[in-house]
């Protein structure tokens, strides 16, 4: 038993209750968090000096909004660690779109944290259980790709039901020397376990699911029980990304998984925490976490429903000070009609790297 | 926008020979003119300033300092100066010129049809695309950037108002379509003549594909610049305006453009906090307010703030931030693209190699460096960035203003957007002739029934028939359309007043062949020249001289010689040139002021024209100031323009023919040329008066130029007691004696002797110490060296029919307008 007390009994609280005592524990969790960062780690420190708060001063969920972000490129670009070297456990990386790859650096509490925190949110969410399922991954084989982000939490994702069999549609090919989707293999899996009659669940970059059933026109009714459990964004196809509730229903004509079984979820390697998406297909934001939505020019707090760039923080990580970060994602936060507490995330598109205007080269040129 | 693009370009291919047969001086007038219209407080300068703000993210402060820009940009002399700059000389948009180092004329024809795709960066930048198109000729088509559209259009509508003959403002076409619709841009890349691409790359990668058989593609994409600072560069310049150079040249535009300084590398050493201080202020202080940022920018400013706090905290680094600007001193070496907006990163460099290590990774992107450095580092700081790929450099605070016909990007654009075709013929006698005999009114009239393609067929002209027709009352020498140029007066020391015209091509051509002279007798770059010809009057001498001598890339003293002889010596004296250049005469004047004052003067080199320089007159400036060598100007004259030059191989009275621009033919002894680059006052088969001998040997020099020997003028010998005595003869005897004879002067006379006339030889020598004996001496060896005297006359005869007068400094007349002395006055 570690010495994180607080943060032991959150992670075993139900994610979304926000009763004032659990959202007090909350507070606590990441109070004694950030204590411990605060003293590891000179910029985490710097930070909060910076803003004039010490951790030991949050109470209440006003002194929680005053929490200074670090911003989520310096993860990709430094390197954080808050505990000896010789206590991580696990390193994981993004699937590095954008040219640079970020970190998570876990010891064995944080992962054994973001392991609990995962399955009691998805498990609330009815997205676990016993039954043995037959999971089609698009994702990257972890055998080859043990340490990218998504790997892992497919790998983790695959854990929370029985497992039959595992399908990893994104494969090293030993002579091109680099990952592929294995179009092909998919649309074999597909009918395979359409064929076999146990539930099937689909994890994965939506965008290549999204193409193979269009490019090879499936119409297929997977067994009872199926879901789709989407993550990771489009990519580089984001310019063929149609709105949620049409995938959702394109999944439907495909798949015959109804709307409801068709869930999303957003996560970041520095991050952590999953927000999945609810049965009306909204990310809702757990009590392991709080989302503000802040103005890029000066950091204020937006009002509800009004766009900006997103701050995580949360309160699992011992390891890697990445408890309160900035995000380059645009987004709002608001409630939601389907009965759970909290509130919604809404992402609204990656900020930063503003269209050419000119000739002055950008960064982004440089990185290509 | 709905327009149809295939009609568009059938329109435009149908415009270009309209546009390519429009005389570049109307098109450059229409521009002037719209500049004009755009004068500060005009109408459309208001309405653009109005405006402008709603749709470009720039400040308003920023903008108007843009729009002030426009007049001068459209400025007719400023045109100019960038188009020869580029193609040598503007008007080889109109006809084939000669242009320089080129020995043939050339013509630069449009490409056609140009599609400029502008960035939306500085929104004149798509105003300056388009005037290139247009100064060269090019019906131009110009994409708008979605960014900048109200701009260009008001633009449009001040040409329309402003060129109402239609001169210009149906050649260009402004449009718009989303960037990618193939639609538009697969026909336009297939049928334009050349593209003009600004921006990213993505856009340029797009337009580097489908292109049709021959299309050009200028393509500018992404470019990043920096500052260099050195240790002593910073020691050296006062830190405020060190630093307030370094923010202009990041905060004008806002660093959107090329130019835009993003990185300052630092020598190590540096007081980077006391630099950090300084430079803070400088940004704070800025005049121009930055515009308006969207979230997308503010978001990559943000990521380097927190990139600054981490450096600082963790690595060593530096940071500071203001309202409109950051700076982050970031301790990782290698070249980095800031988010712009007045952001700096600042990079610390060991040396001269570790500053290269850093940049050459990427030297395909590399475009301005602002530097201050000290005057030793320059060169090899230059090199060697240059090397590496650097494309542009000048001094921190001057980056972003430019030169006027400065290449971008390492190419000269204009160049690149017109066709340059070259009539390779040479200057070519009977084509030249013809010519003349068609457009000059003396020659049509001579000619007349002649074959005028032969030179034997033309008559001599000589002095005496130019002075007949004095070019301000009569143009019979004179072609049509005159160019501009000038008038020079060419009479004096021979009889009546005679004028020449040179056009200002010919007499640069004048200029270029004297300079070929002086450079072959060893005049190098660098060295300090006094010009002591005599300005005004109409005179040529010194504005050749001078032209020639910037050819030479000399420093001069253009002293001149209607001073006070004691001021042109006090310069002198000051100056201590290597070479002068002067009239003989004028120079032994000098000379004895100078053993006069006692003043001491070393001028190891003379060059001389204008008249000959005797034997006794280099001995005497040998004396005086020590001139080691003594160096015809050039075989010229004014009405017959350069004839020849000497080299150091030539020996006395040796010269090189001009051959490539002057024919020279023998009538007898006599020199007769032809100048074949003198179109304007073109003069066929001139009479020299000087007795030539052609040398058929190669010189030492290299040159393949013909050589002759200037044996003197024809009437440089004197007829007298039925015998020829040569001038040569008589200084030849001076020399024998070891006499310094600098200025003398010959009269003839006739006497009454008893009952006869006799003939008599008074040679007068000014500031010369005689007596009898040195007369006796004088008068013998004369006789001894002239041969036709000697076989002729008997000694005592002779040294009857001679007399000598020694007179003082000064008192031979001159010649009142040149200063010259007439050597000979026969007042028989």
């Amino acid at each position: 038993m570690n010495s994180f007390q607080a943060t032991n009994l959150l992670l075993k609280s139900d994610p979304f209750d926000f009763s004032p005592e659990a959202q007090a524990l909350f507070r606590e969790s990441f109070k004694e968090m950030a204590l411990h960062h605060y003293k590891a780690h000179p910029f985490f420190k710097r930070v909060f000096d910076d803003a004039g708060l010490q951790p030991s001063q949050i109470h209440s969920e006003d002194d929680m909004s005053h929490v200074p972000p670090i911003m989520v490129h310096l993860f990709k670009e430094k390197e954080f660690i808050s505990v000896p070297e010789k206590d991580i456990v696990l390193t994981l990386t993004s699937s590095g779109t954008g040219g640079q790859k970020s970190q998570q650096r876990l010891d064995q509490m944080s992962l054994d944290n973001v392991k609990l925190l995962a399955y009691k949110i998805h498990e609330r969410l009815g997205l676990t259980g016993q039954e043995n399922v037959n999971y089609l991954c698009f994702t990257y084989d972890p055998k080859v790709a043990s340490d990218l982000g998504t790997a892992f939490t497919d790998e983790l994702l695959t854990s929370f039901t029985g497992r039959n069999e595992v399908y990893y549609a994104i494969q090293w090919n030993k002579i091109k020397n680099d990952f592929e989707l294995n179009s092909d293999g998919v649309v074999e899996t597909l009918k395979r376990f359409e064929k076999e009659g146990k539930p099937v669940r689909i994890l994965g970059f939506p965008a290549f699911l999204y193409k193979i059933l269009k490019d090879y026109k499936i119409k297929l009714k997977l067994p009872p029980l199926s879901w789709v459990q989407t993550g990771g964004g489009w990519k580089n196809l984001a310019n063929e990304e149609i709105p949620k509730h049409e995938f959702r229903r394109f999944i439907f004509d495909s798949l015959g998984i109804p709307e409801e079984n068709c869930r999303d979820l957003f996560g970041m390697v520095e991050h952590g925490i999953p927000y999945v998406d609810c049965t009306l297909g909204n990310m809702h934001i757990p009590n392991y976490a709080r989302v503000y939505v802040r103005s890029p020019y000066d950091l204020s707090i937006l009002p509800e429903g009004e766009t900006g760039l997103l701050h995580f923080i949360c309160s699992y990580n011992h390891s890697y000070p990445c408890i309160s970060i900035l995000s380059t994602d645009y987004g709002s936060v608001r409630k939601c009609s389907c009965g759970l507490d909290g509130q919604i995330l809404e992402l609204k598109g990656r900020a930063g790297v503003s269209k050419h205007k000119g000739c002055a080269m950008k960064a982004s040129e440089l990185l290509k | 926008m709905k327009f149809d693009i295939e009609q568009i370009l059938t329109e435009a291919h149908s415009k270009q020979k309209i546009l390519a047969n429009t005389p570049i001086e109307l098109i450059l007038d229409v521009l002037h003119n719209l500049g004009q219209a755009w004068k500060e407080g005009m109408p459309y300068y208001k309405e653009a300033l109005q405006k402008l703000p709603n749709e470009i993210s720039f400040s308003k402060e920023m903008i108007e300092e843009t729009l002030k820009i426009i007049p001068e940009l459209l400025n007719k002399n400023t045109l100019k100066q960038r188009l020869n700059a580029e193609l040598g000389d503007y008007k080889i948009l109109d006809t084939f010129q000669k242009t320089s180092n080129f020995d043939g004329p050339l013509k630069a024809f449009p490409l056609g049809t140009i599609l400029h795709v502008s960035a939306g960066n500085v929104f004149l930048g798509c105003i300056d695309s388009l005037l290139m198109g247009l100064i060269t000729k090019n019906i131009s088509l110009l994409k708008l950037s979605s960014q900048n559209q109200m701009f260009p259009e008001l633009f449009q509508r001040s040409f329309l108002e402003i060129d109402r003959e239609k001169i210009l403002c149906d050649k260009f076409y402004i449009l718009h379509w989303k960037g990618g619709d193939q639609k538009f841009e697969a026909p336009l890349k297939e049928k334009v003549n050349a593209i003009l691409a600004w921006g990213g790359e993505e856009m340029l990668n797009s337009y580097s594909q489908g292109l049709g058989k021959g299309v050009r593609l200028l393509d500018f994409g992404p470019k990043i610049s920096i500052q260099v600072l050195s240790q002593k560069g910073f020691e050296q310049t006062p830190i405020e305006k060190l630093a307030s150079a370094i923010a202009r040249d990041v905060c004008l535009w806002d660093q959107q453009a090329c130019a835009s300084s993003q990185n300052l590398f630092i020598e190590e050493g540096i007081d980077e906090k006391k630099l950090i201080q300084a430079l803070s202020k400088a940004f704070e202080d800025f005049p121009l307010s930055r515009g308006e940022i969207d979230q997308d920018e503010q978001v990559e400013i943000l990521k380097e703030e927190f990139r600054g706090r981490y450096s600082e905290t963790m690595e060593g680094g530096a940071f500071s931030k203001g309202k409109n600007y950051l700076i982050h001193l970031e301790t990782k070496p290698l070249l980095r693209p800031s988010p712009l907006n007045r952001s700096l990163i600042i990079k610390r460099y060991k040396n001269l190699l570790d500053l290269s290590l850093q940049l050459s990774p990427f030297s395909f992107y590399l475009q301005s460096c602002g530097y201050a450095l000290s005057s030793d580092e320059k060169e090899s700081v230059l090199g060697e960035l240059g090397r590496i790929g650097m494309k542009r450099f000048a001094p921190m605070g001057q980056v972003m203003d430019g030169l006027v016909g400065a290449p971008h990007d390492g190419r000269h654009v204009l160049r690149d957007l017109v066709s340059l075709v070259g009539d390779e013929t040479k200057l070519e006698l009977s084509s030249f002739l013809v010519e003349v005999a068609n457009q000059v009114p003396f020659y049509q009239k001579s000619m007349k029934g002649k074959n005028s393609s032969i030179l034997e067929n033309f008559p001599f002209c000589d002095a005496s028939i130019l002075s007949k027709h004095p070019i301000f009352e009569d143009q019979s020498f004179i072609k049509k359309d005159l160019e501009p140029g000038y008038v020079f007066s060419s009479g004096g020391t021979s009889g009546k007043s005679k004028y020449a015209f040179y056009s200002e091509k010919e007499f640069q051509e004048t200029a270029s062949m004297l300079a070929q002279g002086f450079k072959a007798q060893g005049l190098k770059p660098g060295q300090t020249v006094a010009n002591l010809f005599a300005a005004g009057n109409l005179w040529s001498s010194f504005l050749a001289v001078d032209k020639a001598l910037a050819l030479c890339g000399a420093i001069q003293l253009p002293i001149g010689a209607l001073g006070e002889v004691s001021t042109i010596i006090s310069y002198l004296k000051r100056f201590q040139p290597q070479a002068v250049f002067g009239l003989p005469s004028l120079l032994v004047n000098y000379a004895n002021y100078c053993q006069s004052q006692n003043i001491t003067l070393t001028i190891p080199h003379v060059f001389y024209a204008g008249e000959h320089i005797s034997k006794g007159a280099k001995d005497f400036l040998n004396q005086v100031w020590q001139t080691k060598k003594f160096s015809s100007a050039g075989y010229a004259s004014v009405d017959a323009g350069p004839i020849a030059y000497q080299c150091e191989h030539c020996g006395q009275g040796e010269h090189h023919l001009f051959s490539k621009q002057v024919y020279m033919e023998l009538d007898g002894e006599e020199a007769v040329v032809t100048s074949l680059f003198r179109k304007c006052m073109p003069i066929i088969r001139y009479k020299t008066g000087d007795r030539v001998t052609m040398i058929n040997e190669t010189c030492p020099c290299g040159s393949l130029e013909p050589k002759f020997i200037l044996q003197g003028r024809l009437d440089g010998q004197i007829n007298i007691w039925s015998c020829r005595l040569l001038i040569a003869d008589i200084e030849k005897s001076f020399s024998d004696l070891k006499l310094t004879i600098p200025l003398y002067q010959l009269r003839l006379k006739t006497i009454k002797s008893g009952e006869a006339l006799i003939e008599k030889l008074v040679i007068i020598v000014e500031n010369f110490k005689g007596d009898k004996t040195t007369e006796e001496k004088i008068k013998r060896t004369i006789y001894e060296n002239s041969r036709d005297v000697k076989a002729t006359h008997t000694l005592d005869t002779i040294l009857s029919m001679i007399e000598l007068k020694w007179v003082p400094e000064n008192t031979i007349e001159r010649v009142a307008r040149t200063g010259k002395i007439k050597l000979i006055l026969d007042e028989r």
